[in-house]
């Protein structure tokens, strides 16, 4: 960490008279461990790079480069190449970089307990297809059962005094399998997420993607149309990240958002708190050094919140401050307004939600909802595969049904937030078990 | 500022020999040094110019059990490539072997490059890119008041490929590509609507002499303000009518992702149990073609050293082809078909698409619309999911009409598009003779890579027309 900071700090010596610059240093070491049918391990992916982000502010103008060369005249060449882009760029005065502030008081190392060994991790990924592929007849084939961790050294480091610097670690393993009826195939996941591989259950993880196939499987049975719907955690997941896009600065300072203008005002039913949690999974800083905080985004069902970087903040010009949500995909990306972990505060106990609600529709998967939620506009068409519940258990699937509406209207049918949050496959949200009203599917 | 590229036949000879010293039974060296460049204009300003340099090296090694292990790294010291290769090794499951290993002899084979710029982008001034742009903005914002905002995006790449295996073959591929997008939100009293643009190419600046930046957003906007003049779409099991372009889309999300090597021989893709077999009505033939001059997707090598060449994936409906590389192939016990493909050197590669298209038919255009009562129109398809193990799909229109007495009526906004890959291929009822295709990055497996789709105007029968404005 120490080289690291010293090789961003050092690159701001190339800064002129009248420049700022900020550097961006990250230094990724990841893992990859894939296996197959029969528990075969199909590859084993080991990784190291180190990369700069460089953005040069000069006479109200912004410059980006980036470069994984870090020799130093590679270095002080990408510092030129941010001055060139600077001056061909238009004046943007909002966008300044961040004045340095107190360091924070949450967070810290998020490090796992101890390195593994590789060979630990390849017998994690064995053992969890093996069991995958044990515990149901009707699974018929393993995809993939995969493990991930990547650590992060990062470090930001800026003219105007910023220095944070930290590190930032996490883990996947999850298994899809597949699973075979005269009716038609499915397949779904078993996800884990967290920071310390030691306490995966194995058989637990395989057991979650072999329910959550074989739920899918059989002839589709009549949805009657007046059941509650419950939407599993990876839909509330494709929802809520919509959501999350929506309520960031630049979408909402552009007007390019459904919640554009409804600052202040019910865009959710009353059971609606949604916050971004950055003071857990995200580190302690943002990508450009400002601490990580809790944001409400909406409170008992009232627009409340907005993500910024400083940027976003600034283009307000009403006071706002960053709410520390600044993110670079990579050193090579410029930061952004994003998300750090969007999670809606629980409202029931999952079991006695369930008993409450009797029989529902259970929405497990949705189709389409890449381009098929669309968070300028709100819209929301996607397809829905789920099942039925009934007295608690599932009967069988139902027909894939259209999912036609908006996002506001969507959260205006949640009824219920249940408490059993966990971290979804791909977005940056803890998502719940939803209880929705029935016209969410009418 | 040049930097040292490790593409020197010594230094990739000895990263290789390595490799096979820990035991490999087969490695393979890629390197990739590549120069990104991107301008955006956003409300009509400059929002960002960004310059990227990215170089580095993946190094694959088989073990003798078949495992991959894969290793790379962008710190290009002698001693991190020989670590990269001993890791791989590693990673594969290898053992140093007793024997002595014999050094790698590398034989340089000529690949003819598929895509080249006659105007270099990244040897274009930035203001150049930003002009263009404006022009793009200012089409685009003059075409209705109700244009609310516009973003416009240049994205050049210029792409140096090494790729060196032990068995001796070394492939050089120098591959550029050039894309403009423009998207447009547009509002007049009701609630927002976007439209996209988003033409690329495998060449330079050239790009704009083919799509002047006016049409551009021009097209952009106009396609905003039909979805907001549009209204619910019909819904039901109706006559679709994929417009040149669109179809391609539905062929590269329903077919092509199914056709690839690794859901093949993971028995998880819906066609896994049907090669051989009538998947497709006898009108639809579908080619994968990577060696398309100057298309998005085109290379002269894949990303593991096959010269690249076409794979017909279904002739006259029959499923005939896979995409594959040298391990799917294998196992499939088909040809290797120059599919395996990586975002970066930090990437492993795998089976995917490049140029993938329904070849054309016969049907005019023209007639085929006409010969529909009732049904829609879609003009473009913006994306959409496969679940590839079902083979159910749902595809959202970026614009689409409605379809009257064999006349093409009314706008139509937020309509979705319901199916299952094998009906609705097997449902084609006409093929155009008015092939076009569609530019755009595709995603798997968290790797995005470069591709265009492509298809005449088609008729299909078995899609289900949902969705609506709602607001």
């Amino acid at each position: 960490m120490g080289d690291l900071s010293d090789l961003a700090t050092s690159v701001l010596d190339f800064a002129s008279a009248g420049e700022e610059l900020e550097v961006y240093a990250v230094h990724t070491v990841a893992t990859t461990v894939q296996a197959g049918a029969g528990a075969t391990i199909r590859l084993v992916d080991c990784a190291e790079t180190r990369g700069i982000g460089i953005r040069l502010f000069h006479d109200q103008r912004v410059g980006y480069a980036s470069t994984g060369d870090l020799r130093r005249e590679a270095l002080e060449a990408s510092v030129a190449r941010a001055r060139a882009n600077a001056r061909a760029s238009d004046p943007d005065p909002p966008n300044l970089p961040p004045d340095p502030q107190p360091a924070p008081l949450i967070g810290g190392p998020s490090r796992p307990p101890s390195p593994r060994p590789l060979a630990d991790k390849i017998a994690l990924v064995a053992e969890v297809t093996a069991a995958a592929e044990a515990i149901d007849p009707r699974v018929t084939a393993i995809d993939t059962a995969e493990y991930h961790d990547e650590r992060r050294d990062i470090v930001v480091a800026s003219t105007r005094g910023v220095r944070a610097q930290h590190e930032l670690s996490w883990c996947t393993v999850w298994v899809e399998t597949l699973g075979d009826h005269p009716a038609g195939r499915a397949s779904d996941l078993g996800y884990w997420a967290g920071l310390d591989p030691g306490t995966v259950d194995p058989e637990a993880l395989a057991r979650e993607a072999v329910s959550r196939t074989v739920r899918l499987l059989g002839e589709p049975r009549r949805r009657p149309p007046d059941l509650p719907v419950l939407l599993d955690y990876t839909v509330v997941g494709d929802l809520l990240a919509a959501v999350g896009r929506a309520c960031t600065g630049g979408a909402l300072g552009n007007r390019r958002s459904p919640f554009a203008g409804w600052h202040g005002t019910p865009v959710a039913s009353p059971t609606v708190t949604l916050i971004d949690d950055g003071t857990q999974r995200s580190g302690p800083y943002d990508d450009e050094g400002t601490p990580r905080r809790r944001t409400e985004l909406i409170t008992g069902g009232v627009l409340t919140g907005a993500l910024h970087s400083t940027a976003t903040a600034h283009a307000m010009g009403d006071g706002s401050s960053s709410t520390g949500n600044a993110r670079r995909l990579t050193h090579r990306s410029a930061p952004r307004a994003a998300p750090a972990d969007l999670q809606l505060e629980p409202t029931s106990h999952h079991d006695q939600m369930l008993i409450n609600i009797g029989d529902a529709v259970v929405v497990q998967q949705l189709t389409g909802a890449g381009s098929g939620i669309n968070p300028v506009t709100g819209r929301i068409n996607v397809g829905a595969v789920g099942w039925l519940l009934r007295d608690g258990q599932p009967v069988g699937p139902v027909p894939t049904t259209s999912l036609t509406t908006d996002l506001l209207a969507f959260l205006q049918t949640v009824t219920h937030v249940a408490d059993d949050g966990r971290p979804v496959p791909e977005h940056p949200v803890t998502a719940a078990t939803l209880a929705c009203d029935p016209e969410l599917l009418s | 500022m040049d930097r040292p590229t490790p593409t020197e036949p010594d230094l990739l000879a000895r990263v290789l020999h390595e490799a096979r010293r820990c035991g490999g039974a087969w490695a393979e060296v890629y390197v990739d040094d590549r120069v990104t460049e991107t301008v955006r204009l956003d409300g009509g300003g400059v929002s960002e110019i960004r310059s990227d340099r990215d170089l580095g090296v993946g190094v694959r090694v088989v073990g003798a059990g078949g495992r991959s292990g894969f290793a790379y790294t962008n710190v290009l010291t002698d001693v991190s490539l020989m670590e990269a290769a001993r890791a791989a090794a590693v990673a594969s499951g290898s053992q140093p072997g007793a024997a002595g290993v014999s050094q790698v002899d590398l034989r340089e084979r000529a690949a003819r490059s598929t895509q080249w710029a006659a105007r270099p982008a990244d040897r274009t001034e930035a203001a150049v890119k930003v002009d263009l742009l404006r022009t793009v903005d200012a089409a685009a914002r003059s075409h209705d008041p109700a244009v609310r905002g516009v973003t416009a995006t240049h994205v050049d790449v210029t792409q140096q490929v090494v790729v060196a295996t032990s068995d001796g073959a070394l492939c050089r591929d120098q591959r550029v590509r050039t894309r403009v997008t423009c998207r447009v939100t547009a509002r007049r009293d009701g609630p927002l609507q976007t439209g996209f643009a988003g033409p690329g190419a495998g060449c330079g600046m050239e790009l704009y002499e083919r799509h002047p930046p006016e049409a551009i957003g021009e097209r952009a906007a106009r396609r905003a303000l039909h979805a907001l003049a549009g209204t619910d779409p019909p819904t039901g099991p109706m006559p679709v009518v994929l417009g040149p372009a669109a179809g391609g889309l539905l062929l590269h999300e329903a077919c092509g992702h199914g056709l690839e090597g690794d859901g093949l021989t993971r028995d998880s893709s819906i066609y896994a149990r049907t090669a051989g077999s009538p998947v497709a009505s006898q009108l639809v033939t579908a080619v994968d073609d990577p060696t398309l001059a100057q298309a998005y997707g085109s290379y002269a090598i894949d990303d593991a050293a096959t010269p690249a060449a076409a794979t017909v994936l279904l002739d006259a409906g029959l499923q005939v082809g896979a995409l594959t590389d040298a391990g799917t192939a294998g196992l499939l016990g088909r040809p290797v078909s120059a599919n395996a493909r990586r975002e970066s050197y930090a990437h492993p590669p795998t089976t995917r698409m490049s140029n993938t298209y329904v070849a054309p038919g016969t049907d005019d255009p023209g007639e085929i619309i006409a010969g529909i009562p009732r049904g829609v129109y879609v003009v473009t398809l913006r994306g959409g999911d496969v679940d590839v193990t079902a083979g159910e799909f749902a595809f959202s229109a970026g614009e689409a009409f409605v379809i009257e007495d064999g006349e093409v009526t009314r706008p139509l906004a937020g309509l979705t598009l319901l199916g299952n890959s094998r009906s609705a291929l097997d449902s084609v009822r006409a093929v155009g003779d008015d092939l076009a295709f569609t530019q755009a990055l595709c995603g798997k497996d968290s790797q995005w890579v470069p591709v265009s789709y492509g298809s005449p105007t088609m008729l299909l029968t078995a899609l289900t027309v949902a969705g609506g404005a709602r607001g």
